[in-house]
């Protein structure tokens, strides 16, 4: 599926190759030209994970696609277009709300060089290995020479895993270019950044790499001409962050900003890893060209080159810019290379194999990437990408003017210093954000598919059947350990605190009696309420204030299903604090392993705030950034022998389960309505000639219809048996009840706010004549036949704001220059005259 | 005299074309459908008034006016200002939204003015939040000329967004000038800049020249440790 990009890369690579080394300090420079690299009749679009993309591609009947990549929660689809339509293309995507980006796919090149062998006369490398003395690498390696546990990813042409140097420390590694498990390398330059980072060191052969016992995770994303699909690096630095890759080197880069490194880089480093790149190799010229990407992220380490020269002068190739963050050794640089020809690289300028020179950016990043992993292996508070960073810039040797600037950043690597560097002053790991997902809950109260089914679950205090769970006193909490995984707010728990006062807490925090609304971040001292839990009934509950012969406790089991297995905690007979044995309430929890849904079911609520009238009832995840409320001390909330059913649903995506339903009888009588919140529907008087059964369904997501508008997620299935002639006459009436929420997301308008209805029949949206009670917060709408209705809004303009006047400010006062002249005459003749 | 007026007269003009739309429409039914006559008592078939899973507040207490409303949706993680040192500029931000003003094709969208503040739009990216395009707009010579001077940022300055839980830094990585009156191409970067993201980035836009309104500048800048 692939297009060929063997023409424009032959193109790529000749501005790489065309200049050997005495060229490149003339005046004779080489001049980037994006357009060699950009791929015709590609375009790169970027929906968030979900979207179904089948209707935006059959929007445009001549688009095919390519490629769908998930990363994240970003998903990507490559189309190919017709040549000279991918502008179009773009906008047409642009213009729809659901799309992120859709950009050209331009190729990222390796940052390199080759050098010649024979430069200053003497043959074969006469400097060997200058670059790590300049780095205090020397030095460095009397403290330590690296980590066995620590992971470097070379996210670049593959790796000859044959060569000695890389000998049992290479880790299998992935081929994104061949979507393949050997990751060997055509070009010659991810072996050589292998080996600058990472070759082994005193083992009387070759070179010395920075760092000699790092694992090394080969990802091939540069293809035999040593240039990149953007879409490909950006599933290679996903791949080697899911892999566990502390440190990820991107030896590469090219001029324009890229939507997907943007996300991909983001992704690595919002989760722990480290990302250090090339600033480019394009500097000559007036200004030198800024930093390339991705090293222009501030997530991403950027790193210039300096010479080989006494004073390490910056070389001349290096970018420059406030985005560079650090510089190393990057001319004649001695490294590995495949041991058996055939490789691009092989033959420029007269490259061997096993080992050779390269000038570039790319060598000075692999040297500050096998830095970082000594760092990482010295001390383990360089544990977050921040901390590294910090570790290597502030002990850099400080170079050109005073402090930060922007030829040498913060200076030349320092190995030695940055060892001794104290990271622990900056923010510690921060959990890693979680992937998107939210929950629908349905009540066996308000919806017909759903009835409470009590979990009877053994209640045994002692022995090895135990299934008291240890839970007592007012506040008391205990830890267990789950019987299967759940996967929760997008994270997976092996573990969770089970508290006293009717809640499950998945970051250990299971003491807090006083109830919070959902979602609420606890981000101030003492953080004694939880951000990760599941509430079933979070209100001041005492086991220990029951009488004994209740047998209160809270107890957990497994229950096993022909559909797989479940978990109940039961919270069995516990007194409310304030009132103790004139009240109780016996609930529970059950985690359904299949679907990953949670279900609250309430036995028994006895004596006042039984209720829920003091309680949090609900589910908060995401650092308690998002979360589902069900009540808030709202009373009347809960009764007895009823259930509550939370689904977990990926945002945007297909419908996995059905929404809550209601079934109605509706007689033609006068004028009635169905109230089912948000949504009701009304009949006038005349609108059924006979009694009818109404079908009412509403949920969260349907699958998505690309439209110039944008779906808030709430949608109703309307239908009505027998089904009456359509069109109606009189109309009935489907209305909505709007909230905060819903506003905000239309501008703060609520005339932004519309509803539409589904044609089955042809797959789309229809608007619908929309009145809107601000009073109410209603939307209302005649339909003139039933079908799935949804509330939509206009989305944001695309056009910027008017945010000025234009420049007719200023009366034409030169207009009276023209008079002046004139004028002087009249008055020096006048004045003359007397 | 005629002649002299006739500049003034076009100022005028000019002016009242190019204010931002005025805040809020109408927001009435249309006059074509009457508004259901709605009972708030339950059908028989929903007994108990069974929570909302929105805990919706009462209608009276329910925020009409924008800055209500993002206080009670956002808390203290909404931007309330925002900080450019090389421009010396300190601004309070004001949430804004937009109008459709056409209910027909959707083609007559328009923002809020901001008015002598810093719009930032209610549904973009929040400070800190770790994704979401960060929206923010102000004027460069109407009401207020708080961006008159955006365009001379350079890459590497810092923009700090202030909230309730402190002060968000953010690297400028590009400043670009495009003409209004534009080519696709310059149209296209316009619709991506108003985009939202999946990586945390910040979007300032205010008009350009000073004296004008003839072009953009758009300022794309990055959270920066």
């Amino acid at each position: 599926m692939r297009q060929p990009i063997s023409k424009f890369a032959a193109l790529g690579l000749a501005i790489l190759m065309a200049f050997p080394r005495p060229a490149l300090a003339s005046s004779a420079l080489p001049t980037i030209n994006q357009e060699n690299t950009t791929v015709p009749g590609e375009v790169i679009i970027g929906l968030p994970v979900g979207a179904d993309p089948t209707d935006l591609i059959s929007a445009i009947p001549t688009l095919g696609v390519l490629e769908v990549v998930t990363l994240g929660d970003l998903q990507v689809v490559v189309v190919q277009v017709l040549p000279g339509q991918e502008a179009h293309v773009q906008a047409e995507m642009l213009a729809q709300p659901e799309v992120l980006f859709a950009e050209r796919k331009v190729l990222a090149e390796v940052q390199a060089i080759p050098n010649d062998p024979l430069y200053g006369g003497t043959p074969q490398f006469p400097s060997g290995q200058y670059a790590p003395a300049r780095v205090q690498a020397p030095d460095a390696w009397d403290v330590t020479t690296g980590g066995e546990d620590i992971i470097l990813a070379i996210v670049d042409s593959g790796i000859d895993a044959s060569h000695p140097e890389f000998q049992g420390r290479m880790m299998p590694g992935y081929d994104f270019v061949q979507n393949d498990s050997q990751p060997q390398d055509g070009c010659g330059h991810g072996t050589h950044i292998a080996g600058i980072a990472a070759a082994s060191g005193n083992n009387a052969a070759g070179i010395a790499g920075m760092d000699w016992n790092v694992r090394i995770l080969p990802v091939r994303v540069l293809a035999n001409d040593c240039l990149g699909d953007p879409v490909d690096i950006a599933r290679g630095i996903v791949y080697a962050t899911d892999q566990g890759a502390d440190v990820i080197n991107l030896s590469l880069g090219l001029l324009t900003a890229s939507r997907v490194l943007e996300y991909a880089t983001y992704y690595a480093y919002s989760r722990g890893a480290a990302v250090i790149a090339a600033a480019g190799n394009h500097a000559p010229g007036s200004p030198p060209l800024s930093v390339f990407y991705p090293a222009a992220y501030p997530w991403v380490l950027a790193v210039g080159a300096t010479g080989q020269g006494g004073g390490n002068p910056v070389a001349n190739f290096s970018n420059q810019g406030a985005a560079l963050d650090l510089t190393a050794p990057g001319e004649a640089i001695l490294s590995t290379l495949p041991l058996t020809g055939g490789f691009s690289l092989q033959g420029s300028n007269g490259l061997g194999t096993d080992y050779g020179l390269l000038d570039g950016t790319s060598m000075a990043a692999a040297l500050v990437s096998g830095g970082a992993t000594l760092l990482v292996a010295h001390n383990p508070d360089f544990n977050t990408p921040d901390r590294i960073y910090a570790g290597l810039q502030d002990s850099a040797l400080d170079l050109g003017d005073p402090g930060t600037d922007e030829v040498y950043g913060h200076g030349l690597l320092q190995v030695l210093n940055a060892l001794g560097y104290d990271p622990s002053g900056l923010p510690p790991p921060q959990p890693p954000p979680a992937t998107a997902v939210e929950y629908d809950p349905i009540t066996s109260t308000r919806c017909q598919n759903l009835s409470y089914a009590w979990r009877e679950i053994p209640h045994i205090d002692l022995g090895p059947d135990r299934t008291n769970l240890g839970v007592f006193n007012n506040n008391g909490s205990a830890l267990i350990t789950l019987p299967f995984t759940i996967d929760y707010g997008g994270a997976n728990f092996t573990q969770a605190t089970v508290s006293a006062n009717g809640y499950i807490a998945f970051d250990g925090l299971g003491s807090e009696q006083e109830n919070w609304l959902i979602p609420q971040a606890d981000i101030g001292p003492p953080y004694a309420r939880p951000n990760w839990y599941i509430a079933p009934f979070w209100d001041d509950l005492n086991p220990s204030a029951a009488p004994p012969e209740w047998g209160a406790g809270v107890y957990g089991d497994v229950i096993s299903t022909p559909v797989g297995d479940e978990y109940v905690v039961e919270w069995h007979r516990i007194p409310i604090q304030q009132n103790n044995t004139s009240t109780e309430v016996t609930f529970q929890v059950v985690f359904i392993e299949v679907t990953g849904q949670i279900l609250f079911q309430y036995k028994t609520l006895k004596g006042s705030q039984s209720d829920g009238s003091s309680a949090t009832i609900g589910l908060e995840y995401d650092d308690g950034l998002r979360g589902q409320l069900y009540a808030f001390n709202q009373t009347g909330a809960l009764r007895a022998k009823t259930a509550i059913l939370f689904s977990p649903q990926t945002p945007g995506a297909d419908r996995q389960v059905q929404g809550c339903l209601l079934v109605t009888e509706i007689a033609p009588a006068t004028t009635t309505q169905v109230d089912f919140e948000p949504w009701c529907v009304q009949f006038p008087t005349g609108a059924l000639s006979q009694p009818a059964t109404l079908r009412f369904s509403v949920f969260n997501q349907f699958p998505p219809r690309f439209n110039n508008y944008l779906s808030l997620g709430h949608y109703a299935e309307i239908n009505l048996e027998p089904q009456p002639p359509a069109p109606f006459d009189p109309r009935p009436m489907v209305c909505y009840t709007y909230t905060a929420a819903d506003l905000a997301a239309a501008g703060g308008k609520a005339t932004n706010l519309f509803l539409a209805t589904y044609d089955l029949e042809y797959g789309a949206w229809e608007r619908l004549p929309t009145g809107i009670d601000t009073l109410q917060r209603l939307l209302f709408a005649p339909v003139a036949h039933f079908s799935v209705f949804g509330v939509f809004t206009s989305p944001r303009p695309a056009e910027p704001p008017v945010t000025g006047a234009p420049a007719a400010a200023n009366p034409p006062y030169w207009l009276l220059g023209l008079f002046f002249p004139p004028l002087l005459v009249w008055w020096s003749r006048s004045w003359q005259r007397r | 005299m005629a002649k002299a007026l006739s500049p003034i007269l076009l100022l005028v003009l000019l002016l009242a074309a190019c204010q931002a739309a005025p805040t809020a429409a109408s927001v009435t039914p249309s006059p074509t459908l009457p508004p259901p006559h709605l009972e708030h008592n339950r059908t028989p078939s929903a007994p108990a008034a069974t929570a909302q899973s929105t805990a919706a507040p009462s209608p009276t207490t329910f925020p009409q006016e924008l800055p209500e409303l993002a206080r009670a949706l956002y808390g203290d993680r909404l931007p309330t200002w925002v900080a450019i040192p090389a421009l010396t500029l300190k601004a309070p931000v004001v949430p804004v939204g937009w109008t459709a003003e056409d209910d027909i094709d959707l083609a007559d969208l328009r923002w809020d003015s901001p008015e002598a503040s810093v719009g930032w739009v209610i549904e973009s990216g929040l400070p800190g939040a770790g994704s979401g395009n960060t929206l923010l707009y102000g004027h460069n010579n109407i009401h207020s000329s708080i961006f008159r001077d955006l365009y001379t940022l350079q890459p590497g300055d810092v923009v700090i967004l202030t909230n309730g839980q402190g002060d968000w830094r953010y690297s400028v990585d590009s400043v670009q000038v495009l003409p209004v009156e534009s080519s696709p191409a310059d149209k296209m970067i316009y619709a991506a800049a108003l985009k939202d993201s999946l990586a945390p980035r910040l979007t300032i836009i205010a008009c350009y020249p000073p004296d004008g309104n003839t072009h953009r500048v758009l300022v794309t800048a990055f959270p920066s440790p």
